[in-house]
């Protein structure tokens, strides 16, 4: 076998087994509902009308998708604006502990989400916030990501700093450098970001459990976990469901992975 | 003619580091001042003090007897030039060129007179709806004057802006910041390290060793009357030679070697050792036998295409000189030198500054900033 066509082979293996599960949820939500997928039975007609079951049994479909994509939104354009605009100060505006205030970021990097869930809920429900969507969106919002932090930084200490120079002198402040400079340059950082969280944001299930109490008030990802029970569990209405609600975040990266590639290549690369 | 540009007793720190030091110079309204060094004597960032893009450590910057250190850059009517150009990738040259008149809010009936005139004057046209990557290092640069320009700024700052082009393109530029320059009348700051551009763009040259201002003078003035060896060094092309040497009896005896020293009779100086002369090469004769004195073997040469630069060896004393292709000698020849003593420079060895005006007797020009 060649190089190239070990590579290929290689290639297909891994992206068949990213696509092996969403094939299978893909043709488990046709499958007849009871027709003994748990036996490992297949086969009869296809049920396209478990879709309509599903989306019936989610409750209020349309407002569960206006809330999680409301929620979205808010956290893609916070991250974006508030991650892009600490990753320039980072990068391009001197100030005293500069250093230890990006050290402090790299050091955040390294907490896992859930050490700092409870001090977080603590907080949150201090503020009397719990059951509302702003402990959702308020991290993304104060630019609660590190990782964006560094990424922007990275990628903005490639753009030259004669750039900045140029901006002062045309009578730019650091917003407007920010603004009309450096953020229509990082377009291919944006997607990237935006992308993340987008994904993040959709399919998170944790912060919305810890903090949306009430039933009306449920994201979508809350809305799949009311499909699982103890005794009857509808597999073929839950992938049916999942399918629905996975389905913007496969055409999100479709329509923006040539961004979304970029992004990661210049966050790759060394500076 | 007032001043234009005042820098007073400017210190600069970077990174815990003196660049600059105790520098005060000033522009006359309309002149062009050329900041010449060699990397790293901290004429860059001269300019960028200026600019307000590097905080001083002490001193005052006046611009049109106005004290800007408490402005920010983009407040104190200067336009800047830059090496790598720093246009803006994501707009167009129309963008780039219209940037700095939106930032400053000028009404758009303003902003197209503007720059259509500089568009007109740089022969932009066609290029208006590129982006910056679709041009090639001497349109970018176009751009970049035309950016600086359409500000009508009080005083212009050109950071090495040719140095990143190919030697033609670099001789053409070069001529055109000159014609622009003597139109428009504009005070500017030039940054080079290209002796070339400074002699023939500079009204006046300013000559940074290690952050200290050692000398200023006109082009011809600064070439004709070094202040110190390192000024002689570095002004003119081939380098002077600069070698050690006394003084007796009126005969300058260069060289340490008894039995290997030239001498140049004719000298108007008192009996001195620890003297260090400098020679032009160009002013170096050649002779190919006949002549007295100690005979030169020839090391090495260098044709330049008009000119050759000839490397000749007496033991340890090395001399350079410049001579017409027609009298090109070959590696190995032997012969002698004439050199007039008016046509060398006496320095003190041990501090580098100059002795004389020539050791001919010419008077000593005095330099405006010379230690």
């Amino acid at each position: 076998m060649t190089r190239p066509s070990a590579r290929t082979a290689l290639a297909l293996l891994a992206a068949a087994a990213f696509v092996a599960p969403l094939a299978m949820m893909l043709w488990v939500s046709v499958q007849p509902p009871g027709s003994g997928l748990a036996r490992g039975e297949t086969g009869g007609e296809l049920a396209f009308e478990n879709y309509a079951h599903a989306l019936e049994r989610m409750g209020d479909f349309r407002t569960l998708v206006a809330r999680t994509s409301l929620i979205t939104a808010i956290c893609v354009v916070g991250q974006c604006l508030t991650c892009s605009l600490a990753g320039y100060a980072l990068a391009r505006v001197p100030f005293r502990g500069r250093g230890f205030v990006f050290a402090l970021v790299i050091a955040a990097m390294l907490v896992p989400d859930q050490v700092a869930a409870i001090p977080r809920f603590l907080l949150f429900r201090w503020l009397g916030m719990v059951d509302t969507i702003l402990p959702l969106v308020l991290p993304a919002v104060l630019g609660g990501a590190p990782l964006f932090v560094f990424l922007f930084r990275q990628y903005f200490l490639t753009l030259g700093e004669d750039l900045v120079e140029a901006a002062r002198l045309d009578g730019c402040g650091h917003l407007a450098i920010w603004w009309r400079v450096m953020l229509p340059l990082a377009k291919p950082m944006l997607a990237t970001v935006a992308i993340f969280t987008f994904l993040a944001t959709w399919n998170d299930f944790w912060a919305p459990l810890v903090y949306l109490v009430s039933p009306e008030n449920r994201t979508l990802t809350l809305a799949l976990a009311g499909f699982q029970r103890t005794y009857d569990t509808a597999v073929e209405w839950l992938m049916a469901a999942s399918a629905v609600v996975a389905a913007p975040c496969i055409l999100v990266y479709f329509l923006a992975q040539r961004l979304f590639l970029r992004g990661v290549q210049v966050a790759a690369s060394k500076r | 003619m007032g001043h234009a540009l005042e820098i007073e007793g400017l210190t600069v720190e970077l990174g815990g580091r003196r660049v600059l030091e105790d520098v005060t110079l000033t522009a006359a309204q309309g002149e062009m001042l050329v900041l010449l060094g060699p990397s790293g004597c901290g004429k860059s960032t001269l300019l960028r003090s200026v600019a307000g893009l590097v905080p001083p450590r002490s001193g005052t910057i006046r611009i049109g007897g106005g004290c800007v250190d408490d402005l920010d850059p983009g407040e104190r009517d200067v336009a800047m030039v830059f090496q790598s150009y720093a246009l803006y990738p994501h707009l167009t040259v129309l963008g780039n060129l219209e940037f700095p008149l939106r930032r400053a809010r000028l009404p758009a009936p303003e902003r197209a007179a503007r720059v259509a005139e500089s568009v007109h004057m740089l022969a932009l046209e066609g290029l208006l709806e590129r982006k910056p990557a679709q041009l090639s290092g001497g349109q970018m640069q176009r751009v970049a004057l035309g950016r600086a320009l359409v500000r009508r700024p009080r005083l212009f700052l050109f950071d090495e802006p040719l140095s990143n082009l190919d030697a033609r393109l670099r001789a053409e530029l070069r001529g055109e910041i000159a014609v622009l320059h003597a139109r428009l009348g504009v005070t500017a700051l030039y940054v080079t390290h290209d002796q070339a551009e400074a002699m023939t763009l500079g009204t006046r040259i300013a000559v940074l060793e290690s952050g200290h201002v050692v000398q200023v003078g006109a082009p011809l003035d600064v070439f004709r009357e070094p202040a110190t060896t390192f000024v002689a060094g570095f002004v003119g092309s081939p380098a002077m030679n600069l070698l050690p040497g006394r003084v007796r009896a009126g005969t300058l005896e260069i060289g340490t070697s008894p039995g290997e020293r030239l001498r140049i009779p004719g000298v108007e100086v008192a009996d001195r050792d620890g003297i260090e002369a400098g020679i032009r090469p160009h002013d170096v004769d050649w002779l190919r036998g006949g002549g007295g004195g100690p005979t030169f073997v020839v090391a090495r040469i260098e044709h330049l295409g008009t000119e050759c630069v000839v490397e000749l060896e007496l033991g340890a004393l090395r001399l350079r000189a410049a001579l017409p292709p027609s009298e090109a000698p070959r590696v190995g020849d032997p012969g002698q030198v004439r050199i007039r003593p008016e046509s060398v420079h006496l320095f003190d060895g041990a501090t580098g500054k100059r002795l004389t005006g020539r050791a001919g007797g010419a008077k000593r020009v005095p330099s405006e900033g010379a230690p």
